[in-house]
């Protein structure tokens, strides 16, 4: 299968500021393809580096084939959707949104049909005449995507364009965005920080931290094997267990020890186990039971989520909330179940 | 009811300062240019300045000159502008620091001397023709008031469109390069639009500045203009010959027109609002050669800037200055002159500009307390009316008090009471009332409310406050406002040139202008001149200060 973008040893400084080091990505055709990782990690760097507003100090960038490193901005046809949307406030919605086709000096009744065409598609027929400042921050949302697909890019770049919506906003956006996208079939690479954001919309994610790409991978797939502690934490609550594997038993320096473990010997390891695969409940026979003790609760609606004392390793357990299951107070002891195959070694 | 009764008669009595001394008088300046001889109402006056040749040309001069020095001061203004946002460009700080320089001097002021410096015979054509053979008529006729109208208001325009191109966020630009523009093409669709509005707003401040100037024509003997014309036709025909009425009628109308058209073009958009973050444009670095042209044309605008300065200095020292490049020796005399035989001008000056100064915070202070934090009626248009004094010619203020006060004798010395010295103080007080009410206002604005609110719940009257509390805490922000509306007043000349009655009672400005009449009185004119020039630009460096420091001191309490 194609890929549209090759990012290939990738390294940007700004001063001493490393900011992107030694990155590598390959990106699919029709691709939802998302950057996430904290603020501060390199993301907007690297999609403005796609764009031509960057510039690497080392590595190369394709895009569909060709590399363009020395290309500029005009000439790279990969369309940017600013953060803060950056609409010209002195063009109205439908020159905002031809400008880019004058540019490309497209015949003038075509220019009409397909600014009409986009408006449509983002829903926003009706406010054709209008100027930036007379719409709400969902309007200049779809004006800023429109006047960008409108011309056809090769790919779609959009940073952080939900994170100035209110929360209402921003679910129904996410859902139109991947309907945009499926209709368009337009390689699309978005940025967020938000790992729910992530989760829910992309094919296929890249996280960042600290300039370093840390893991690539679908979001379930990323989400059950985590390859380093920061994927792990950065994807979800979960339980790390520092310690060693002798002969498929993992064994912590507090005595935990959880056996059947299928690994060769191990000095130095983690173990990952989420809190929702812990059970209050034998659910099969290979389950392993330990005791501990509750040290705290914490009611989410959905689940409670419980601390629970384990030789001194403080462990997180949620248990889902039906309403009629038995709930646990502080200091009541307990029995609990892990399950080895459900477990993670890294 | 004590409070409320000394604040409901204290706004009284400034409604009725403002009315006395600002709307009556504008008020009466139309009114007149609608009087036949006989008292009634009539058209007649308009239809006669439109039938006066003389009238006809100095209107199209008048029109003339503004538009050409807005053209010329663009010429100034749009490369300076251009460096400083663009590039990284270390001439940027300099440019920057140019806007204070038309504060520091009105351009009446240096004109003469300009006329020595850039005059047919002047320093630099000197110069050119010498090694050139060549010469440049940059002081002829009117070219000399578009030029020294251009070089001092110039910095209007740049501080605008600076403040305007900061304001584009770079990813105006980038959006647009994304979508496949670049160049003199973005440039001209993206940059030149929004950069629009902060262009036409000190475009057309230029406009006004110099098309209700006096001072400027006169001292370069230049009278086909609107603002001469008014002035030498109620100083030599008298305060009955309608004419000088209907000019000021015009001065006004062509100002709110020139505001109502600026307006119109800036079509109700302010951009800034809209580009959230504003960080300025996309900045390039130069390369040699482009520096080289940078450097040398940011140096050939401060040389323009300067000139007038420079100028003035050496005419104030110079001893003889004709028909050469520089003086032929320099003296003391003419500052001995001014400050030691013929003193009286620094001596009313200093007298005029402290009461009317005076006046002025006390006016601001009440007034920004009754609009800020009362809901007394009628609050805002007191606010507004004392506000709307920055926008009257000064000339139109002058012919109204002439008019009106003329009516009244003084019970002091039984003459008119136009021609009272003091009513040149009230008129440079409410010239200059503006700026000390912007300055009370951003002094009482860092004020919390709550000072006065727990004084008051401890039993503290309202003139307790304003003596323990308010006053302390705004003395700042008052000192600021006092020597600003103190320091502009001393040069100030067209609105105090139509009071001076007798050379005794006269100011500083009208000082520099009489002496400028003849060839003997240049020096010690130049000499009054920099004085005013050094009381202006010290005036400027301590509010400044003052204002600094008093934000320095308010964000410390905040982190503390
Ligand atoms: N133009 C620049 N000059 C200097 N440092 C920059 C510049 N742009 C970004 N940085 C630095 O690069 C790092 C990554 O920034 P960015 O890519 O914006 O992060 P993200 O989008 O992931 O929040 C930050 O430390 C930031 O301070
Ligand atoms: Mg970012």
């Amino acid at each position: 299968m194609g890929n549209i973008i090759n990012i290939k040893n990738i390294n940007v400084s700004y001063g001493k500021n490393h900011v992107l080091k030694n990155v590598n990505i390959d990106i699919k055709k029709k691709d939802f393809f998302t950057f996430l990782g904290p603020s501060g990690c390199g993301k907007t760097t690297l999609l403005r580096l796609i764009a031509g507003f960057e510039q690497s100090q080392s590595g190369e960038l394709f895009i569909d084939g060709k590399e363009v490193s020395k290309l500029n901005p005009w000439e790279r046809d990969v369309g940017l959707v600013f953060q803060n949307y950056a609409l010209w406030p002195h063009l109205s919605v439908a020159k905002n949104i031809s400008f880019g086709l004058e540019e490309k000096k497209i015949p003038k009744n075509e220019i009409n049909d397909r600014v009409d065409e986009v408006l449509e598609l983002v829903g926003m027929q009706d406010l054709k005449q209008r100027y930036p400042y007379q719409l709400s921050g969902g309007q200049q949302q779809r004006v800023a995507l429109a006047r960008t697909i409108v011309v056809r890019p090769k790919v779609l770049l959009l940073d952080e364009p939900l994170s100035n919506l209110d929360a209402k906003l921003r679910n129904q956006m996410r859902i139109e965005l991947l309907e945009l996208h499926n209709k368009l079939q337009i390689t699309t690479i978005f940025v967020t920080h938000d790992q729910e954001e992530a989760n829910s919309i992309s094919d296929n994610i890249a996280i960042f931290n600290e300039g370093i790409i840390q893991q690539v991978g679908a979001p379930i797939d990323l989400y059950n094997n985590p390859e380093n502690l920061f994927v792990a934490n950065f994807l979800g609550t979960i339980n790390v267990l520092n310690g060693e594997i002798q002969n498929g038993s993992f064994k912590s320096a507090k005595n935990f020890e959880l056996k059947n473990i299928k690994s060769e010997n191990k000095m130095k390891c983690s173990l990952l186990i989420r809190p929702q695969n812990i059970s209050f409940i034998r659910r099969s026979d290979s389950d392993q039971a330990f005791k501990g003790k509750i040290e705290g609760k914490e009611f989410l609606g959905n689940l409670i989520r419980y601390q629970v004392l384990l030789n001194d390793h403080l462990i997180t357990i949620d248990n889902v909330h039906q309403g009629k299951e038995k709930i646990y107070s502080k200091n009541d002891n307990i029995e609990f179940f892990i399950n080895s195959e459900i477990s993670k070694i890294i | 009811m004590f409070r409320n009764l000394f604040l409901n008669s204290t706004s009284l009595i400034i409604g009725i300062f403002l009315l006395l001394f600002l709307v009556i008088p504008i008020v009466q300046v139309f009114y007149v240019s609608f009087l036949d001889v006989n008292g009634d109402f009539t058209l007649v006056n308009f239809s006669d300045f439109f039938k006066n040749q003389l009238f006809i040309e100095s209107l199209y001069n008048s029109f003339y000159v503004a538009f050409f020095s807005v053209v010329l001061a663009s010429v100034f203004a749009l490369p300076l502008a251009y460096f400083t946002s663009r590039f990284n460009f270390r001439g940027s700080v300099i440019i920057q620091s140019l806007g204070f320089i038309p504060l520091i001097m009105p351009p009446f002021v240096g004109a003469v001397a300009m006329k020595l410096f850039f005059g047919t015979n002047g320093s630099v054509n000197l110069l050119l023709d010498q090694y050139f053979g060549f010469k440049i008529p940059f002081m002829e006729g009117l070219n000399g008031v578009i030029f020294v109208e251009a070089v001092h208001y110039f910095p209007f325009i740049l501080i605008n469109l600076i403040t305007s191109l900061n304001n584009i966020d770079k990813s105006m630009e980038e959006s647009a390069q994304s979508l496949g523009s670049k160049g003199f093409g973005l440039f001209k669709r993206i940059v030149l639009p929004l950069s629009m509005p902060g262009y036409i707003a000190g475009a057309s401040l230029v406009f006004l500045k110099v098309f209700d100037d006096l001072g400027t024509p006169l001292l370069l003997d230049i009278n086909n203009m609107l603002a001469p014309q008014a002035y030498l036709r109620i100083s030599s025909i008298g305060i009955n010959d309608p004419m000088g009425y209907v000019i000021a009628v015009i001065l006004v109308v062509t100002s709110i027109l020139a505001v109502w058209v600026a307006k119109i073009a800036l079509g109700g958009k302010d951009y800034s609002m809209l580009q959230k973050g504003g960080g300025g444009m996309i900045k390039r670095e130069m390369k040699p050669r482009q520096k080289i042209t940078a450097y040398s044309v940011v140096g050939l605008i401060l040389f323009l800037v300067l000139s007038p300065h420079i100028a003035l200095t050496l005419l104030s020292f110079g001893t003889i200055w004709s028909f050469s490049v520089v003086p032929d020796a320099y003296t003391l005399s003419h500052y001995k002159s001014i400050i030691f035989d013929n003193s009286i001008f620094i001596k009313n000056t200093m007298l005029y500009c402290t009461i009317a100064a005076f006046i002025d915070i006390v006016l601001a202070f009440f007034i920004s307390y009754i609009v800020l934090r009362t809901k007394i009626k009628g609050r805002h248009l007191l606010d507004y009316i004392a506000m709307s004094a920055i926008a009257i010619p000064g000339l139109v203020l002058g012919i109204g008090y002439l008019r009106t006060f003329n009516a009244f004798t003084n019970p002091l010395d039984d003459k008119p009471l136009a021609s009272w010295w003091f009513m040149i103080v009230l008129i440079l007080a409410v010239r200059r009332l503006p700026y000390a009410l912007r300055a009370a206002n951003a002094a009482l604005m860092q004020i919390s409310k709550f000072l006065e609110e727990s004084a008051e719940s401890l039993g503290a009257r309202k003139v307790t406050i304003f003596r323990k509390i308010l006053v302390p805490l705004m003395t700042g922000g008052l000192l600021a406002g006092f020597i600003t509306s103190f320091s502009t007043a001393t040069v100030e000349l067209s609105a105090t040139i139509m009071l001076v009655s007798t050379e005794t009672d006269a100011p500083l400005a009208y000082g520099i202008y009489s002496y400028m009449q003849t060839a003997a009185g240049r020096g010690p004119g130049a000499a009054l001149g920099m004085i005013g020039v050094l009381i202006v630009a010290v005036g400027t460096y301590f509010s400044q200060t003052i204002i600094d420091k008093r934000y320095k001191k308010t964000g410390e309490t905040e982190n503390g």
